[in-house]
């Protein structure tokens, strides 16, 4: 078998040495915030003047996080579970009176399971301060 | 007794050489991160690892031996620490100079891989038995080159004791230079002692789990660790004052910041080292050794006994 | 020297999902190797058909989180072949690019993983660097890094805009420098190419005998490329020049994937530049007509295979899902003949193995009958209890959290 003649390694050196003058690639996450782009699929809102009870969101919905509920004429309002949400947007999408909208907020941890089954009752809602679809 | 006790608990010995031994592996990790372009820890960070692991509970396998599993970490740490003792930090002299230290700090040094070995082995797992077959194999190739290229400036000299020999090339100014061949073999062969890429073949993290120290937790896995960090520090002191004998001749406190100095820049090449290669095999490690490694040690002892006999 | 069982997996630091390898060693050299998967087995098919087809493109992308696109275009594609329904254009080329954006992040994935198993832990740091400009891209484009829910039956649910289209060209040509250097790593790196050389070697007899697909087989001489033979989306108008490579080891698989990614930046490149306009999706209707269809489409690991078929209802009859990996998984241990268990992790790797991809469904049989009879749910189910029991668990302590 022809030997081959001693290869100097290492030939990633110059990678090595330039990446010690450059930033690290690592966020201070969260010391430094990590906002995501616009159209992100974060957290899900709902407007409850916009919505007309069809419930089409809860038959698409592929884990069954979003209940809407009545209570009163014509008067509705949505029970979302964020844990069981997958951010998918279907509801958003197939939505026919845009009562539905996704934000790119993604900071939605608790620490315990009932703080993420978030009511959206009519009342509490301004739709002044929420993106619009 | 006083000056003694001082010397072996504080400085240089076990608190002082713990605290270096930290500072070294802070090093290591910081600069390794730097190279691959991330952040790295903070500086206490191996200090919080070290103090984690003491706070936990060891958990001594049933099958394994349980006298030679306990008591192997603690050899490991105090052979490298005792070896720490000899290598001169400032002037000419170690705190315990002995007729012929050079070989006791070597010996001393191969303890630490033969506790690993016979801690692995008496874990009785699969993956200790794998590790710990490793470790000797390893043994095997790599002191070679390592005693040869560290004795090699050590026949210049004339003699086996390191406060001669630094006492030699002191008065033979810029003599150490014509070791650097060496200095490098022995870089080499030191990544295999302390198992660092390309030869961390025994402690292979994706092969073999963790190798000797799979079955290791808590305290006893705090003094493996602490242990391999001083044998680094240790190693590094060593090839830093054989190899890099120059400036002992200066003040005390200059020379001490001149050893951390050699000391730095030795463990940066380290670092260096583990940064650009990828892990070889047993068998492939085995062979580079004797193939490249082991001639290069000895075409330095070459030189070094042919300018013997020209330098008085 | 004494013969070992050394048990690699379920859990072990190699493996980045369970698969179980019982290795027989002799010292270094292993001599036996049993495989056992099923470990990921989460039921998606049967999950399919309790979903309609609207939301069951959302379960079939969660098959992977790797190669989600391709497990939910591949889907999609076959319920469109049953509705006859026609895509538009730009859907079509749309879908192409988030499909070759995947392949880009899957094989700089795969770099980084290939990095860590030898040891390389430098190349895994940079390869997965470079990739988060890939998962910034799809952020951008789709909405999500993982999972990108682009894909609605008869066609995509979002637009790539003009501002996006310098964003994607920019990522792109960054990308393609560093992959020059990565190939030169590869082709110069003595370590690299000493620990991937000569190993994992499977010829190309072997290859075509045992099924192999993707870049697998295409390291091994093996010309079959599903862009390229059975053109989907937007391929037959960009056509794709398949890379094949002779080594028939890991080094091949390696630079395989590398000049892979050189050709999907290319394409990528190209789609974008001519990128039709018009609509994104046709309507489609929620009840697709009865029919059965086959789609096949290449994921990054190899040729992905969905079979729908469907009765006339909202929700299918059948959906089976065939993956690259599980025709890829029968030449590990012709590979592992003769080799050391230092090549294991390294040879499992260069398949790129994906087993939540591969993991369908799983027969217990009874193994102390002739011939084994299929065990049903509640046997099994008694088993694991009874199995328990006799190891000493008390059952009344145990809080169940339903």
């Amino acid at each position: 078998m022809k030997r081959k003649p001693f290869a100097w390694p290492g030939k990633i050196i110059d990678f090595a040495i330039a990446s010690l003058f450059k930033r690290p690639a690592t966020v201070r996450y969260p010391a430094e915030p990590l906002p995501m782009p616009e159209r992100f699929r974060g957290m899900l809102l709902y407007f409850a003047s916009q919505c007309t009870g069809c419930k089409l969101c809860m038959r698409d919905c592929p884990a069954e996080a979003i209940t809407i509920r009545k209570v009163g004429e014509r008067r509705y309002e949505a029970v979302v579970d964020r844990g069981r949400c997958i951010m998918c947007a279907q509801c958003v999408d197939v939505c026919l009176k845009k009562a539905l909208a996704i934000s790119p907020e993604v900071e939605l941890a608790q620490t315990e399971r009932d703080l993420l089954r978030v009511v959206f009752h009519e009342e509490l809602l301004n739709r002044d301060d929420a993106k619009a679809p | 007794m006083g000056a003694a006790t001082f010397a072996i608990f504080v400085f240089p010995g076990l608190l002082f050489l713990t605290a270096l031994g930290l500072a070294g592996e802070w090093v290591d990790r910081k600069l390794y991160a730097r190279l691959q372009n991330r952040m790295g820890p903070p500086w206490f960070q191996p200090f919080a690892d070290l103090v984690k692991l003491f706070s936990k509970e060891s958990v001594v396998p049933e099958a394994a031996d349980r006298a030679l599993f306990t008591l192997a970490p603690l050899f490991a740490l105090a052979s490298a620490a005792t070896a720490f003792l000899s290598i001169p930090l400032f002037g000419l002299r170690g705190v315990y100079a002995l007729h012929g230290d050079l070989i006791v700090v070597l010996y001393l040094l191969m303890i630490p891989t033969l506790t690993l070995f016979l801690g692995g082995w008496y874990s009785r797992s699969l993956f200790s038995t794998m590790g710990a077959m490793r470790a000797l194999t390893q043994l095997f190739a790599y002191e070679i080159p390592l005693f040869a290229s560290v004795l090699a400036p050590a026949l210049l000299a004339g003699s086996w004791t390191l406060s001669e020999i630094a006492a030699f090339y002191a008065s033979h100014r810029f003599l150490w230079a014509v070791n650097l061949p060496g200095f490098a073999v022995a870089l080499v062969a030191l990544l295999g002692k302390l198992e660092r890429t390309p030869f961390d073949i025994p402690e292979a993290e994706t092969e073999i789990v963790a190798g000797c120290l799979t079955e290791y937790s808590g305290r006893l896995l705090g003094f493996y660790r602490l242990a391999i960090d001083v044998e680094m520090v240790a190693g590094a002191s060593l090839l830093a004052a054989v190899f890099l004998p120059f400036g002992l001749a200066l003040p005390l406190a200059l020379c001490f910041v001149l050893y951390l100095a050699k000391l730095l820049l030795v463990v940066a090449l380290l670092t260096l080292l583990r940064t650009l290669f990828a892990r070889l095999r047993i068998d492939q490690m085995v062979s580079f050794c004797f193939r490249y490694l082991a001639p290069a040690a000895f075409l330095q002892v070459v030189l070094d006994l042919g300018l013997k006999g020209v330098v008085r | 020297m004494r013969r070992v069982i050394i048990p690699i997996g379920p859990q072990h630091p190699a493996l980045k999902e369970p698969e179980s390898f019982s290795v027989a060693l002799r010292g270094e050299k292993i001599e036996a190797i049993q495989m056992r998967i099923g470990y990921n087995h989460r039921g998606i098919e049967k999950g399919c058909e309790g979903r309609s087809y609207v939301q069951d493109v959302y379960l079939v992308e969660r098959v992977c989180g790797i190669c989600s696109h391709s497990h939910a275009t591949a889907f999609v594609q076959a319920v469109e072949e049953i509705a006859g329904l026609e895509v538009p254009k730009r859907a079509l080329y749309i879908r192409t690019i988030i499909a070759e954006l995947e392949r880009i992040h899957s094989h700089l994935l795969w770099l980084g993983v290939a990095g860590h198993e030898i040891g390389f832990d430098t190349l895994l740091m940079y390869a997965w660097r470079d990739r988060e400009q890939v998962m910034d891209l799809f952020a951008l484009i789709t909405g999500n890094r993982v999972n990108y829910g682009m894909n609605a039956i008869g066609g995509v649910r979002r637009d790539i805009t003009a501002e996006q289209v310098p964003q994607i060209k920019k990522a792109i040509d960054s990308l393609e420098e560093e992959t020059k250097r990565y190939i030169e790593l590869a082709k110069k790196e003595i370590t690299l190419v000493k620990r991937l050389s000569g190993v994992g070697l499977l010829s190309k007899v072997d290859a075509l005998a045992l099924g192999t697909v993707g870049p697998t087989a295409r390291a091994s001489g093996v010309d079959r490329d599903v862009r390229r033979d059975d053109p989907y989306a937007a391929y037959g108008e960009i056509p794709v020049r398949v890379v094949t490579d002779d080594h028939c080891d890991v080094y091949g698989r390696t630079l395989v994937r590398l000049f892979e990614l050189m050709e999907s930046y290319r394409l990528v490149r190209a789609a974008v530049e001519n990128l039709p306009e018009g609509p994104i999706a046709v309507k489609a209707p929620r009840k697709i007509p009865p029919g059965e269809a086959v789609s096949r489409y290449e994921a990054p690991r190899g040729e992905d295979v969905h079979y729908v078929r469907s009765k006339g209802d909202e929700r299918p009859d059948r959906v089976k899902i065939r993956a690259p990996t599980l025709a890829n998984t029968q030449s590990i241990s012709k590979m592992l003949e003769d080799r050391y268990l230092a090549d294991l992790p390294i040879v499992v790797a260069a398949i790129d193995p994906c087993f939540s991809c591969t993991d369908r469904a799983v027969v217990t049989r009874r193994a102390d009958r002739q011939g084994g009879e299929r065990l049903r749910w509640e046997e099994v189910q008694r088993h694991g209890i009874d199995w328990y029991k006799a190891r000493g668990i008390d059952f009344s302590k145990v809080v169940l959290p339903w």
